[in-house]
């Protein structure tokens, strides 16, 4: 396997692992006690820091070895992390993923916020040092265990752990560093002159000097001083005044003195240490649920080949069924084979189908740190529910479904829920605003809801908006679910302020386009006060759809099923002309226009009454309408394909499918019919 | 090396001939992925006249062009010898729809020439070349050019947009 090969697949792992890691941390937020979890996520960076340095990602090897060292004091210790440090945990995550991102691209920069993550890492890793020292021996079993530890520590950070255990009762660490002028010994001073000094008042336990750059004979001057830095660590029991007051005659940039200590932050992780015991009760019940099951990997690509062979194997068998002059075989054997035949590949069929379903809890523990990262950001407290985890999608769908699902959410967070507690106390909700994410199947189809409990739509608002917009005519009157719709147009925002994270106008039309792109569509639902609900109604998959074979002019033509609201032969004097030329038909109080098929696809014909043929009722983005064709032949479930080559855009048409008799019939594109 | 060249430069020659009523027609033989008998195709509606809709190549469904509408000859029922090559254009499948399918010939650079100018029903453009072969003239066709320049870059975008959706994932 080449170089190449293993970096693309160490990249592709790590991106899985940061994934987790994300997921594991926020659940780890919700039961800080579970051990378990913790390890997770700590055999997760582990392996992540291994390989990064055995691909020579220097830079993300030792961030994550320095994050490891804080999972793995907290993995080892009785204390708690709290709030902050999760903070700091999911702000690590955000910047290993850049980093990574950065490594892969190779490119010389970091992310702006590596080194103030790293900072933060290594502050709690100080007075973490000064608790572990003493066992230090067994904090690093699980690298041992793993015995691919290459990664050389970093000194500073090294030295002053050590530097930390090497202190007497009563003394205190201090660095203090020297960036003397080049004019020093003019003046009078040297550097041993402070080392000399300073041995009055503690121990130096170490200097680290620079190594003077350009140093050549020609420009070597002796009275000049070379040496830009000197960094040294002194063990003293006098305080940080009494250290300074040595360096008195020198410039203010010209000495630094810090007293490295444990002590204070040991105090604040204990407060905060009691302040989450009592929760933690609670949350112990909880388990975490990590289930190692047995996976196999496989290239996309080839699943999708596979399910294209099904769909031939499903036609040729479909064939093999309906041949005449199979059929005539008046032979019991042939029969029960054929008949065995057609149901070993429904079997297949749908064994390759489950193939490429996964459960939406993926997607769904994903949307957990939106709602946190959104919350935070316009500080409204947010309580994520989730329901139907376990319902099973196509993974295309799954990539497809993510962006606008996060739309959605953030919308919700930003516009739905109300803007301060007051005004959800008052309207008798609770202080949270209550988001709730739920997936489940109706019909053919997987139903994903997003529901908050905010203020709703005001619709007479969006109205306005629309009409200042220019998006509706003055004087049209619309639908309720018309209104709703609205918000989605392109384009169109009510929201008062525009905040950070929506109301730009881009979004949900964003997350229109892209549902329909699957075959999907989005419902709004909503009720002033209450909350408003955006429901994404997705086909079980991508590749076959349920639809209605209809007949007009001797040629069959499919409609999906589940833009179709019904169907029916009208009476004669529900139908009604206008101008001779345009029809209408009245359904219950509904005005519909006809729309005859043969004449849309510009296919030649007799055009017969609508009372002697059948509409199809069918719903599309700009409303209802009534097709006529001449009968309904059936429902089936078809794989879709692509007309191919330069007819994969004909106007009307969405695609064709191969039915039982070998021949093609063309799907509609209801959205272009009318 | 010296076969290995021989051979590459009449793979280069190489065309598929066939006939459109009396006429001699040739394709690169490179560009021919089958030769299949007359099925049965489905009409797309909204679509040039010449297409004559699409069909069913083992699950597969491709576009199909009656060569002779195309040529604004008269079309007939398919008979015996009516077939349809399946040609890889631009990485798509399309099958035309000929008389009848000849042979597979190789021709001499010396005998390629550039069309003449006619006069009459056919254009040009669709020309590539004309080689001489057995004391018949075969017109080679330059089948991207038998498109509209919207059709064919409607053909253009889609396979850019196929690559492009291949380099996301």
């Amino acid at each position: 396997m080449s170089r190449e090969k293993l970096r693309q697949i160490f990249i592709e792992e790590a991106n899985e692992i940061i994934e987790k890691m994300d997921v594991d941390i926020l659940n780890y937020e919700e039961s800080p006690s579970d051990k378990t979890l913790l390890n997770e996520i700590f055999r997760g960076v582990h392996t992540l820091k291994g390989s990064a340095n055995a691909f020579n990602f220097v830079r993300l090897g030792e961030f994550v070895h320095h994050f490891e060292d804080v999972l793995d004091f907290f993995r080892n210790s009785d204390s708690i992390p709290h709030g902050s440090d999760v903070d700091l945990f999911l702000e690590s995550v955000n910047v290993i993923k850049e980093t990574l991102y950065r490594e892969v691209e190779e490119s010389a920069e970091l992310p702006v916020e590596y080194a103030p993550c790293l900072a933060k890492i290594q502050h709690i890793l100080l007075h973490v040092n000064d608790l572990k020292a003493p066992e230090e021996n067994s904090t690093n079993d699980l690298a041992l265990e793993f015995g691919n530890d290459v990664f050389t520590q970093g000194t500073t950070l090294c030295n002053e752990e050590a530097f930390l255990s090497d202190l007497h009762e009563g003394e205190m660490l201090f660095k203090i560093v020297l960036k003397l002028d080049d004019d020093i010994y003019l003046r009078g001073f040297d550097h041993f002159l402070f080392f000399k000094n300073l041995l009055h008042l503690g121990r130096i336990l170490a200097s680290f000097w620079s190594v003077p750059e350009h140093l050549d004979e020609e420009t070597f001057d002796v009275e000049r001083n070379a040496i830009k830095e000197v960094t040294l660590y002194l063990a003293s029991s006098k305080d940080e005044q009494s250290i300074a007051d040595i360096f008195a005659f020198l410039e203010e940039e010209e000495f630094f003195v810090e007293a490295i200590k444990a002590k204070p932050i040991l105090e604040q992780s204990a407060v905060s240490e009691s302040k989450v015991v009592p929760s933690e009760e609670k949350e112990e019940t909880k388990k975490s649920n990590i289930v190692s099951k047995n996976f196999l990997k496989i290239d996309a690509l080839k699943l999708d080949e596979l399910f294209d062979s099904i769909g031939e194997l499903v036609i040729a068998q479909n064939y093999l069924g309906e041949n005449t002059k199979i059929k005539a075989i008046a032979d019991a054997e042939v029969t029960k084979t054929i008949e065995n035949l057609s149901k070993i590949t429904r079997l297949i069929q749908n064994r390759v189908m489950s193939l490429r379903m996964i459960p939406i809890r993926d997607t769904f523990d994903k949307m957990k740190r939106v709602v946190r990262d959104s919350s935070k950001k316009v500080n409204k407290p947010i309580h994520l529910m989730l329901e139907g985890e376990e319902t099973e999608i196509d993974k295309t769908m799954v990539e497809a479904l993510s962006d606008p699902l996060v739309h959605i959410i953030r919308n919700a967070i930003d516009h739905g829920i109300e803007s301060s507690m007051e005004e959800r106390i008052q309207a008798g909700k609770s202080e949270e605003g209550i988001v709730t994410l739920r997936a489940y199947h109706r019909g053919g189809n997987i139903i994903i809801e997003v529901k908050d409990d905010g203020r709703g739509i005001n619709k007479a608002k969006v109205y306005q908006k629309a009409l200042e917009k220019g998006i509706v005519e003055k004087d049209e009157v619309l639908s309720d679910a018309e209104i709703y719709g609205l918000i989605m147009q392109p384009g169109f925002s009510t929201a008062d302020v525009i905040s950070d994270i929506s109301g730009r106008g881009v979004g949900l039309d964003v997350v229109k386009t892209a549902i329909e792109a699957v075959r999907g569509k989005v419902d709004i639902s909503s009720e002033e006060g209450k909350g408003t609900t955006f429901s994404i109604v997705l086909p079980l998959t991508l590749a076959i759809i349920d639809g209605m074979i209809v007949r007009s002019n001797e040629k069959i033509f499919i409609i999906p099923t589940l833009c179709i609201t019904e169907s029916f032969r009208p009476q004669e004097e529900n139908v009604h002309s206008a101008r001779g030329k345009e029809e209408f038909v009245q359904l219950r109080s509904e005005l519909l226009p006809i729309v005859r098929l043969n004449r849309v696809l510009e296919l030649d014909g007799d055009t017969p009454n609508p009372w002697e043929s059948t509409l199809v009722c069918i719903e599309n983005v700009r409303g209802k309408f009534a097709l006529l064709v001449d009968e309904l032949v059936g429902r089936q479930q078809v794989v879709i394909k692509t007309l191919g080559g330069f007819l994969a855009k004909t106007e009307g048409v969405s695609g064709g499918a191969v039915m039982g008799n070998g021949e093609i019939a063309l799907i509609l594109n209801v959205e272009e019919l009318y | 090396m010296e076969p290995t060249k021989k051979r590459t430069e009449r793979a280069n020659n190489r065309f598929l001939t066939f006939y459109l009523e009396d006429e001699v027609y040739g394709v690169h033989i490179s560009d021919v992925k089958e030769i299949i008998a007359m099925m049965k195709t489905t009409p797309v509606p909204k679509t040039p006249k010449f297409i004559k809709g699409v069909m069913n190549l083992r699950g597969n469904i491709i576009p199909v062009v009656d060569m002779r509408l195309k040529f604004d000859m008269p079309s007939i029922p398919p008979h015996m010898y009516t077939a349809i090559v399946i040609i890889k254009l631009a990485e798509k499948l399309i099958g035309f729809i000929v008389d009848k399918v000849e042979e597979v010939i190789n021709v001499e650079d010396e005998h390629l020439s550039l069309p003449p100018e006619f006069g009459g029903h056919i254009d040009t453009k669709f020309i590539k070349n004309m080689a001489q072969h057995k004391q018949k003239v075969v017109m080679i066709l330059d089948l991207l050019a038998l498109f509209g320049e919207d059709e064919l870059n409607m053909v253009q975008n889609l396979s850019k947009t196929a690559s492009d959706q291949v380099k996301e994932k």
